[in-house]
């Protein structure tokens, strides 16, 4: 394997790292193959919209799977049994309103734009609450916030 | 299941899938094909959406291979997604045949 690829595996394997566990031990090992196996050789990072739609289907997948935990656990002490689901879901939600925000900002609407920064605000008040309601919630060690 | 309309990814994921079991790379070069090059799913998209499509149980693995060391992970349709690609498909049949008959009546009016 040379360097630059190396350091493409690199980078794909910190993106992956965004979706939730359960998702990357099924996919994580397929998804890495196809990302390696279409990119161009001497490519060293992955590319722009590559990263977006990364992004796109991390949020989409924790999304989900947060929908079909909270079901799951029938509203009681949600925080308490799925802490770091929480955690995700208000990251995930943070992160949609950035972009949100930032398109109020080019847009020129700052005071709508100011409004969802204090949601951002609070969004990350609350995942840092939960993060710190008992993490990791069942075995593992907590490797990221 | 299939009320609200399937999207146009899904729908051409279930397509690709109809040929025969396929991996990702399979399902992407068959939908771009099927698509006549307008639909070029990437990875992010098109492993949400299998994941989704066999919650929904739709779609299952079908087998594993290793190829250069790296794994493939082939996917099938089931039962239930041959019969849901099959309700959407005549559901777009029916809304394609309304348009071209509105469209021949309103060409003879025209013409």
């Amino acid at each position: 394997m040379t360097n630059s690829n190396a350091a493409l595996e690199r980078r794909y394997r910190r993106l992956l790292r965004l979706y939730p566990r359960s998702y990357r031990d099924q996919h994580g090992d397929d998804m890495l193959g196809l990302l390696m196996s279409s990119a161009d050789s001497g490519k060293s990072r992955p590319g722009l919209m590559e990263t977006l739609d990364l992004l796109h289907g991390a949020l989409t997948v924790d999304t989900r799977y947060w929908w079909q935990l909270r079901r799951a656990s029938e509203h009681q002490s949600f925080v308490v049994r799925h802490p770091r689901a929480v955690v995700r879901i208000r990251l995930a939600v943070a992160a949609w309103l950035t972009f949100i925000a930032v398109m109020l900002c080019i847009g020129g609407y700052w005071w709508i734009a100011l409004f969802v920064a204090i949601c951002i605000g609070l969004h990350l008040l609350l995942a840092s609450r939960a993060a710190t309601h008992g993490w990791p919630p069942t075995g593992g060690p907590a490797t990221r916030g | 299941m299939a009320k609200r309309g399937m999207q146009e990814a899904t729908f051409l994921i279930l397509t690709a899938l109809a040929g025969g079991a396929q991996h990702g790379y399979g399902i992407i070069a068959d939908v771009e094909q099927i698509s006549e090059q307008r639909v070029r799913l990437k990875a992010g998209t098109l492993y949400a959406a299998l994941d989704r499509l066999r919650d929904d149980g739709l779609i299952e693995v079908d087998r594993e291979e290793i190829v250069d060391s790296r794994l493939r992970r082939y996917y099938r349709l089931t039962a239930g997604g041959v019969s849901t690609l099959g309700d959407e498909a005549a559901r777009l049949g029916g809304h394609v045949q309304t348009a071209l008959s509105r469209l021949q009546v309103n060409g003879g009016m025209a013409g």
